[in-house]
């Protein structure tokens, strides 16, 4: 499975609108309640836009050419009750969507970073760190702006729209045709020029992604920038992807900002033709039909034609903003709509073959065309001690990653106590398999919450219950070794201590776990070979039925295993005893 | 938005583009300008109604001709005015990039990745809508403003006077938001850094977050960070939600004064019905500059906090170079009395050794020995707190880093991948290395066998983070890469943890036979792989505990016998 989150990818697939909308419905469905209230709100808000201009033009023409002051105040009165009650809404409207817009996103961001927990460990080695942080921070926040603003500005603005529409078309038939003519000429314009837009936003947030994590990767780099004489390297790599964001993020700005003129124009245009025809209806002809002539109705449509155009005006501006927030979303989704493709299935099969682990004819690849494991069979028994040794590149670390699940085998299964490891829950695999990973990984804080770590049993002992629990296993020794002991703090990218030191954690956090399967991948290759004598010693200990694989190139190690696999080209050999795997070592060279 | 004279703020950056922006703000009066005209052609119509010169044609020529004039003069501004914002993002983002590069190790490890990531993209971002949206605007607002001003009092000053007094009203009004939500843009930019950290890890992590099932564990965590996000977004949005509803709320006072007051006096005769409704157009004219400074206020608060938190990384102290030794060193190196403390904690206590040009030297010791930090200090990635580290006599410090880089290769623990080819991964420091290093490196670091089987050889891809390559793959790539500078020392920094110990054997072999007078330094846990090393350095917990060659340690270092008893097992 293609998990590439990359251009080439993401054009391949069209995005079906209902699909996206659908997911976009559902993520804020559950406010819909506040959103219909923030929508009454704005309602009355509207209504008072609409009725303000109608008093002041009624009010002219009936008060003012009869000079009757006392209506004139009294109506001035009623116009100063109605704006209040305009604001009044709006600012209730403002505040209650601006916390809808910031739970929705709150939301988003959780479902995204559920997402990500879901996803494989493929997806993680098929995109860039930095690019996903990108989609979950910069898109989302892109979002936010949308929803805490944008929408209800833009939903306002429709209703105000339609409402003096309707008002002018009643007011005056001809007058009311020239506004909406206006108005349906530059839907469809914007209709014609969206598509535009979302692509031009896309292509920006894309690069903005690749920014990102050029970013994050090269500084994760630095010593070797340094030491290389490369701070060139560091900086020409970033001002490479710098400039195409720079050019992608002008051509979106441009495409966001070319409707506002635009409806600006027309808007302004519009306005001075209607009150031209306007004279001349509502003044000249009804002059010359010897009728009384309608200055406050001339005055309402100068006012209607503002609050008509002004909002088509800010709409030409909030329709970019939609369509940053559509390309935003649309890359939401994108990630959102991954599959795994390791579901736990129903296991119908059980062996009965007493076996803790079988590979049964596995082959493996990360792409099926190109396998790297091919037709392996192992068989594990339960409390023995496996070592897998051969060249680098062989196929060791992958055969450890397929027994705890990180990758499903392409043909073949894998059993684990008799039934297939993908029926397993993610749960109750990991906790009866431990493994240690080549590359340590520790999270920051300190040693005490790492080796607690995903553990949910000893997740909430404190510091001095751990201290009992590891001195009854005899790890204490391990954990002293540390400045502060078990607050000894760790760093992100955990640089303050050695890698030794970090295998040292990570085997205390496995152990801890007591697991039926113990897979040790170079768990100590950079730890020193007496802590490492102290550590085999603290292996034995474990229950009888422990059963431990170890990858290994210290031959120590591997020598008082009980079955030696020799991996290389990915194809398993069994060789009989110590020495001729020395045999097939020595005879490995070149082979890799 | 307090004021400090003497320290650079966002504005004195912007000084650099003036004429860009100067070019937008004169575009921007230009289009405002003719704005501003547009009620004044409804007065005249009207106008012209009245003593009877009203010409229906010329009316809508003039509108046309203003309008389309508008239109132009503003596509321009948004054109220029897009290119000039993200241009300065763009130079702002290298200018943090270029400091950050000349930064030492120990900074970017202080300061850390997910802050410097936050900086480069949403403290940018902030500046840039500022300048977009904020300082251009800014301009024509304020000349819009005092335009319409000026246009209304010379209408009927009694009836401009009360509209021009909202003016303050709503100053006061901004300040009042403003000062109260204030603090939270620096948290709000605080929580993106501790999101983007949580997610980093996440990333990093995703092995072993899958190894141990902890998903949910991870969930939880980022929830609270995500619901902090939550938290500041809303008190922001709660502190803006006043600002609209008090702008609509002044406008609004405006039409009720001029229906009642502008009604009367129309009544009364001493105001035309042209001049009462152009108030009315006019009113829109002054409304909008005021409603564009509200938006601005929304954007300043945050491009002020934003810039400053990016001007802590400009700013930045650069590590001290001032070495001016750039010829070819021996390779003698001596560590003087060195003791280092990271946190206040001791690391190294005291650390006295020399070796010799051409020589081969081991660092051994138990894990959290300090060796790693021994490599650091010979490299300079960082400093001791006393003592001192020679390279032929001289201190370290006295080198010019680029040329002691170029003569000293270096092996790190992690292996470190570029996403690139292999041959750019290995020819690394420059592109002038010749073929020749490179093939000797590659043969040395014993490559030249899988490099063979790769279909485009040295010219294959390495793909992202390196995942295509082993564990011992990538460290005999890094090893070709220090040999590849035809270095006068080279540091290995357990290197070979991942190889095969014949592989091993045979680079130790390859690395005598082809890089004679090589000093070598290797850090590492296996006796055998250094027993005929000139003089072996043992460290533990930070002190030195005994050196010399294999045979003495064994006699005289109990500790030496210790490691070595636990590694005879095999030996044979």
């Amino acid at each position: 499975m293609n998990y590439e989150l990359t251009e080439e990818n993401q054009k391949k697939t069209k995005l079906k609108l209902n699909k996206v909308l659908g997911l976009l419905y559902r993520q804020i469905k559950e406010h819909m309640g506040q959103m219909g209230v923030a929508f009454i709100y704005l309602l009355i808000n509207s209504a008072t836009v609409i009725i303000a201009p109608f008093i002041i033009g009624d009010v002219t023409n009936k008060y003012i050419p009869t000079a009757d002051k006392s209506n004139l105040l009294k109506f001035v009165a009623v116009l100063a009750i109605i704006y209040i009650l305009g604001s009044l809404f709006s600012y209730l409207q403002i505040r209650l969507m601006g916390s809808v817009g910031q739970k929705v996103i709150f939301n988003i961001r959780n479902s995204i970073f559920t997402k990500l927990q879901a996803l494989p460990l493929q997806f993680f080695n098929q995109n860039k760190s930095g690019e996903l942080i990108s989609r979950i921070n910069n898109d989302t926040e892109k979002m936010s702006q949308a929803f805490s603003e944008t929408l209800l500005r833009f939903t306002g603005d429709i209703i105000v729209i339609a409402g003096i529409g309707i008002a002018m078309l009643i007011l005056n038939l001809e007058l009311g045709l020239i506004a909406i003519f206006t108005l349906l000429l530059m839907v469809s314009g914007t209709w014609f020029i969206s598509g535009w837009i979302k692509e031009r936003n896309e292509n920006s947030l894309q690069k903005l992604g690749e920014l990102s994590g050029e970013i994050q990767e090269s500084l994760a780099n630095f010593k070797v920038s340094v030491v290389f004489n490369r701070r060139d390297y560091f900086r020409d790599s970033f001002a490479k992807v710098n400039e195409n964001n720079r050019v992608a993020a002008t051509g979106a700005t441009i495409a966001n900002t070319i409707l506002a003129p635009i409806y600006t124009m027309a808007g302004n245009f519009a306005s001075g033709v209607i009150l031209i025809f306007g004279i001349q209806i509502l003044l000249i002809d009804k002059i010359q039909m010897g009728a009384a002539p309608e200055f406050g109705t001339l005055l309402t449509f100068i006012l209607y034609s503002s609050s008509f155009f002004n909002p088509l005006k800010e709409m030409g501006e909030l329709f970019s903003q939609l369509q940053v927030a559509i390309a935003s979303w649309s890359r939401i989704y994108r990630l959102l709509d991954l599959r795994n493709n390791m579901e736990v299935i129903e296991s119908a099969e059980e062996l009965q073959d007493n076996l803790l682990m079988k590979f049964d004819n596995v082959s493996f690849g990360y792409d099926p065309e190109q396998l790297i494991l091919h037709e392996v069979n192992l068989d594990l028994d339960a409390g023995k001690t496996y070592a897998l040794v051969g060249p680098t590149g062989g196929g060791k670390s992958t055969t450890a990653s397929l027994m705890v699940r990180l990758y499903d085998a392409t043909e073949g299964r894998i059993f684990f106590k008799g039934r297939d490891v993908r029926s397993f829950k993610p749960d109750d695999l990991s906790s009866r398999i431990g493994f240690i990973l080549q590359e340590p990984f520790l999270f920051s804080g300190t040693i005490s919450e790492n080796i607690k770590y995903g553990n949910s049993e000893i997740v909430n002992k404190s510091d001095e219950e751990i201290e009992d629990l590891l001195a009854s296993m005899g790890l204490e020794g391990l954990v002293n070794r540390f400045q502060d002991g078990l607050q000894t703090k760790i760093n992100p990218g955990a640089e303050n201590i050695s890698l030794g030191q970090r295998q040292l954690i990570s085997f205390i956090r496995v152990i801890l776990r007591q697991p039926d399967l113990l897979i040790l991948d170079e768990a100590t290759a950079n730890v020193d070979t007496v802590t490492e004598q102290l550590l085999e010693e603290i292996l034995n200990k474990l229950p009888k039925s422990t059963t431990k694989v170890v990858i290994a190139h210290r031959l120590n190690t591997i020598e008082n295993a009980d079955q030696i696999f020799f991996i290389s080209g990915g194809r398993v050999e069994k060789p009989r005893d110590f020495s001729s795997t020395m045999d097939l070592i020595n005879n490995s060279q070149g082979r890799s | 938005m307090k004021k400090q004279p003497k320290e650079e703020n966002l504005l004195s950056f912007l000084k650099d583009y003036k004429v860009l922006i100067f070019l937008v703000i004169t575009l921007s009066l230009l289009v405002n300008g003719l704005s501003l005209l547009l009620p004044k052609l409804n007065e005249r119509i009207i106008d012209s109604l009245q003593n009877g010169t009203y010409d229906k044609n010329e009316a809508l020529t003039l509108f046309g001709i203003l309008t389309a004039g508008i239109l132009v003069f503003s596509i321009i501004q948004n054109i220029l005015g897009s290119i000039t914002s993200e241009k300065i993002a763009a130079d702002l983002r290298t200018q943090v990039i270029n400091k950050i590069s000349k930064q030492s190790f120990t900074y970017i490890n202080k300061v850390t990745t997910s802050k410097l990531l936050t900086n480069l993209i949403a403290d940018v971002d902030a500046v840039k809508m500022f300048i977009n949206q904020g300082i251009i605007i800014a301009f024509a607002a304020v000349v819009q403003l005092i335009g319409s001003i000026i246009l209304l009092l010379s209408i009927n000053w009694q009836l401009a006077i009360p509209i021009i007094l909202t003016i303050p009203v709503l100053l006061v009004s901004f300040g009042v938001i403003f000062s109260r939500i204030e603090k939270y843009f620096t948290l709000s930019q605080e929580i993106i850094d501790k999101l983007n950290s949580v997610i980093n890890e996440n990333v990093t992590g995703s092995a072993l977050i899958r190894v141990l099932s902890s998903q949910r564990y991870e969930g939880d965590k980022f929830e609270v960070a995500n619901t902090e996000a939550k938290d500041i977004g809303t008190k922001i949005v709660r502190g803006f939600a006043s600002l609209f509803p008090i702008i609509s709320l002044v406008i609004n006072f405006s039409f009720f004064e001029i229906l009642g007051f502008g009604g009367s006096k129309v009544i009364d005769g001493s105001l035309t019905a042209g001049e009462f409704a152009a108030f009315f157009s006019y009113i829109f004219i002054f409304v909008t500059p005021v409603i564009m400074i509200g938006f601005l206020a929304s954007s300043v608060g945050r491009a002020f906090a934003a810039y400053k938190r990016i001007k802590q990384v400009i700013d930045s102290e650069l590590p001290k170079d001032e070495g001016t030794i750039s010829t070819e060193i021996k390779g003698d190196i001596c560590m003087k009395n060195v003791t280092l403390d990271i946190d206040n904690k001791r690391i190294l206590d005291n650390i006295h050794f020399d070796i010799k040009a051409g020589s081969r030297v081991g660092i051994m010791g138990p894990t959290a020995a300090g060796k790693t930090q021994i490599f650091y200090l010979i490299t300079g990635l960082i400093d001791a707190n006393k003592g001192e580290i020679l390279i032929d006599g001289k201190p370290i410090s006295d080198y010019e880093k680029d040329s002691l880089y170029s003569q000293m290769g270096m092996v790190f623990q992690d292996s470190i991948i570029y996403n690139t080819t292999i041959r750019e991964n290995i020819a690394f420091i420059n592109e002038n290395v010749s073929e020749e290093s490179i093939n000797r490196a590659i043969k040395t670091a014993e490559l030249e066998d899988f490099i063979a089987t790769l279909p485009e050889g040295l010219d294959t891809k390495i793909s992202e983070r390196g995942v295509s390559l082993s564990g011992g793959q990538k460290q005999r790539l890094t090893l070709a890469r220090a040999l590849a500078i035809d270095p006068k020392i080279i540091l290995l920094d357990d290197f070979t943890a991942r190889v095969d110990i014949n592989t091993e054997r045979r680079i130790i072999k390859n690395l005598r036979e082809n890089y004679p007078g090589i000093t070598i330094v290797a850090i590492t846990q296996k006796i055998n792989s250094i027993e005929d090393f000139d003089n072996i350095i043992l460290v533990m917990e930070g002190e030195l505990v005994a050196q010399g060659k294999h045979e003495d340690l064994l006699k005289n270092s109990l500790e030496y016998q210790l490691i070595y008893k636990s590694q005879q097992r095999t030996e044979d």
